[in-house]
């Protein structure tokens, strides 16, 4: 049983019209999704160049103090924002809502379009900082004023002005995707599609995007006052200072004030990007498993209790800044709460493998992946979270290990799973699964291998942010030698990623032709009349949904798997 | 709660009629501008936040309090919000009138509107220029470069609201039966400007003790 709607379907015709000015949303993904991936192998490279200082000190000329800032603060910046954010919110939000949904596209198909158009100026603008007298900017990805706007620092002229502004026009991009996503999931969803019967992917993206509609904001606020306070001399965040013996014309800012409203996008922003994760692992876990998800319900309030909670902590990354103890104890005790729904998740996953018929296909791999680097990562969370451990942790390695493991390494697992599990139903074929596999244990391994290490490093005290480590007592050689080692595995682990994209390119051309449900899953995406989906997603008829997305090895039927527009005939009056 | 209602419904059963799906379509422009006005609501909250926090440092100074204060002659400022009111209300009229295909005050209202909300951008670039002659640039003193940026920030948004107000004009050209969903749409949006102009105003000229007793209210100090 299908639902007839007449729907305008506007065919575009031209090259021009279907590629490059599409209005289609997947389209629009695989633009995003092209862009971020393009964008993260500049980032990728640039933590190569910084390792190799980092493992081999004095090796490499051309790496000087100026440089090595440069290159961990657009490493950063491009990889929480640029890359992570960017694609899981505009590439797999984009392919997956009105799919997953039963939509024939977002709601306002021309805003979407002007999205990502918006999203590649960003880009340009902030890559073009490369090309600027003094360079990009090397103020740390967090851009803490004053430093980040005075002389001395590199790329002070131009660079941060560039960034900054690509900042805003970002946040712009995201603000017009994000009203597209969320008003799509509320308004557009097929008949029978309740909120409690959406594929976890869904709920995980949508909360993502109301976390990023509500704190991007605040980087807009303080990018918008930190370019006045650079450009026309204004003292929002500008204390009285000396800069090189004289008297800067700024008094009265408050530095703190800029932080206060950083974070308060900042820690929002680590489950912009974990949230989607979340969702897509959900599901990768359960298609690849056969079993359904445990606890959905349970899942789904812990999606949103994670997201309201992600409000209320963002000082925890401000204990050494000083303030008063008791907001220590506050964001403190919420930093651990948070940690419930969090932890509520991880059980869930491991209890819906338990007893599953778990298939260790790629997508699965990455996902169970995730599952232990995520783990890990939560776990000095938890040391950081209290006051007490983070003042002396605060400034070592042992941070950088915390957030590359939870925020960056996991996060990207996903991806890579996701990728792997709906490249068949983006390009109709399969990616290679040997290539696949060697890509899978080549990253897993190699990351475990950089940012296991670097908990120790940040034990001894090895302090994080500095060019280089030469005349310090309190450091043993021993660390010079595991730093080394370091670099050499994440230059292995760079170099693996080019199976990854020479993956990506083969297939396209070579890989085995995927069908229109390669792995046998419930939820819509797999249930269209072509595979990739034609422009308005499903032919004549809207699918209607009947079930919820896990009917996985349901008793007393012959597949072990129900697709959500599924209608069971022994059954009366269902839906 | 009427604030949660977008949460319990069931969009499809929107859909069926082609008039139905029209009406549909407006339920989600409707559904898409009450969230960007959400969205901007937070962007002008935390602009306040920061603007209450930055009022308790020592250099502060009021915008308004003695007569060589910056914002101490209102009158173009008064002048102004009257713009924006008139804007506001003929918008209104365009609305109720677009119910009743009263296609007169329709069009009158809506051509009204986008006049009137040009003249109050005109009339805060004047103020602008007034301030610049005067040497109250925008580094003078920190609440002054929250003026600038409340009153840049409100005009960019209601230059936003012109091209809309661009797009319903197009509307009305060429008869397009969708006038009416336009002109609701713009109603919507500008009486939200209006509302957001009267707080930063409010808030621009008041007392510093004013600021002083909101910080202690809501322990934004510390």
């Amino acid at each position: 049983m299908e639902q007839e709607v007449d729907h305008e379907m506007h065919e575009p015709s031209s090259f021009f019209t279907k590629y490059v000015w599409s209005q289609d949303h997947k389209v629009i993904a695989i633009q995003y999704s092209v862009i971020a991936i393009l964008v993260g192998i500049v980032a990728l490279v640039l933590s190569g160049l910084m390792r190799l200082q980092l493992g081999f000190p004095g090796s490499f000329d051309f790496i000087d103090p100026s440089a090595y800032y440069q290159f961990v603060t657009m490493h950063g910046m491009i990889m929480v924002i640029y890359l992570l954010t960017a694609i899981f919110l505009g590439g797999f939000g984009n392919y997956l809502i009105p799919l997953m949904v039963g939509a024939r596209d977002m709601v306002f198909p021309f805003v979407n379009m002007l999205s990502v158009w918006f999203y590649l100026l960003a880009v340009i603008v902030l890559l073009s900082s490369f090309f600027v007298p003094g360079g990009p900017t090397g103020a740390g990805w967090t851009l803490y004023p004053p430093q980040a706007i005075l002389p001395g620092t590199p790329g002070s002229d131009w660079g941060i002005i560039l960034m900054l502004v690509s900042l805003a026009i970002f946040i712009v991009a995201a603000t017009m995707g994000g009203l597209n996503y969320v008003t799509t999931v509320l308004q557009a969803r097929t008949k029978g599609m309740t909120l409690m019967r959406m594929p976890l992917t869904v709920w995980g993206i949508f909360m993502a995007t109301v976390l990023a509609l509500l704190a991007f904001p605040a980087l807009f606020v303080s990018a918008l006052m930190m370019l006045f306070d650079k450009t026309l001399g204004t003292s929002f965040f500008m204390p009285a200072i000396l800069s090189m013996g004289q008297q800067l014309d700024h008094e009265g800012g408050s530095p703190i004030l800029f932080q206060h409203l950083f974070w308060f996008f900042g820690h929002p922003e680590v489950y912009i990007v974990a949230l989607p994760a979340f969702g897509i692992v959900s599901d990768l876990i359960s298609v690849h498993a056969r079993k359904n998800i445990f606890g959905y319900r349970l899942m789904v309030w812990a999606i949103i209790m994670i997201g309201v909670m992600s409000f209320v902590v963002w000082a925890h990354h401000m204990y050494i800044s000083g303030m008063n103890p008791y907001f220590g104890y506050f964001f403190a005790t919420t930093t651990l709460i948070i940690a419930v729904p969090t932890a509520i998740k991880v059980y869930n996953w491991v209890l819906t493998l338990w007893h599953g018929n778990i298939h260790l296909t790629v997508p699965m791999l990455f996902a169970l992946g995730f599952v232990s680097t995520f783990t890990i990562g939560g776990l000095t969370g938890l040391f950081l979270g209290n006051v007490v451990v983070d003042l002396p942790l605060s400034d070592t390695y042992f941070v950088v290990a915390h957030f590359h493991m939870v925020m960056g390494v996991s996060p990207i697992l996903v991806v890579f799973g996701g990728i792997y599990h709906w490249y068949p139903k983006m390009s109709g074929k399969m990616l290679h699964t040997g290539l696949g596999k060697l890509h899978f244990w080549g990253t897993f391994l190699g990351t475990y291998m950089i940012y296991f290490p670097m908990h120790y490093l940040g034990v001894l005290g090895v302090p994080r942010r500095y060019f280089a480590y030469e005349n310090y007592d309190f450091i043993p050689d021993s660390a010079k030698d595991l730093n080394a080692m370091i670099s050499v595995m994440a230059i292995f682990v760079a170099l693996v990623q080019l199976i990854f994209l020479f993956n990506l390119v083969w297939s396209l051309f070579k890989g085995k032709p995927a069908g229109d449900n390669p792995w046998e899953a419930t939820s819509l995406e797999w249930q269209t009349e072509t595979t990739p989906p034609g422009h308005g997603n499903w032919g004549k008829h809207i699918p209607i949904c009947h079930r919820w997305a896990y009917d996985y090895s349901v008793p007393g039927y012959e597949q072990d798997f129900l697709p959500q527009n599924f209608v069971d005939h022994k059954k009366v009056g269902e839906l | 709660m009427n604030f949660l209602t977008p949460l319990m419904e069931k969009p499809w059963e929107q859909a069926g009629s082609p008039q139905q799906q029209d009406l549909g379509r407006e339920h989600t422009r409707k559904a898409g501008l009450r969230l960007l006005l959400a969205v901007v609501s937070v962007l002008f909250a935390l602009f306040i936040v920061a603007f209450l926090m930055r009022s308790q440092y020592p250099d502060w100074q009021p915008l308004a309090e003695t007569s060589n204060n910056p914002l101490f002659n209102k009158s173009i400022l008064w002048l102004n919000s009257l713009y924006l009111l008139a804007a506001s209300i003929c918008l209104q009229v365009a609305k109720a009138n677009a119910r009743r295909q009263n296609r007169l005050f329709l069009r009158f209202g809506l051509i009204l509107a986008g006049l009137f909300s040009a003249a109050f951008v005109t009339g805060q670039l004047m103020f602008w220029q007034q301030l610049y002659q005067q040497g109250f640039v925008v580094n003078a003193n920190p609440a002054l470069s929250f003026f600038y940026i409340f009153t840049g920030l409100h005009a960019v948004h209601v230059g936003i609201g012109l091209l809309a107000w661009l797009g319903a004009l197009a509307a009305m050209l060429r008869n397009s039966p969708k006038l009416s969903q336009y002109v609701d749409l713009c109603a919507t949006y500008w009486h939200f400007l209006f509302g957001l102009w009267l707080v930063l105003f409010a808030l621009l000229v008041s007392k510093p003790e004013t600021y002083n007793a909101i910080v202690e209210f809501c322990g934004l100090g510390a």
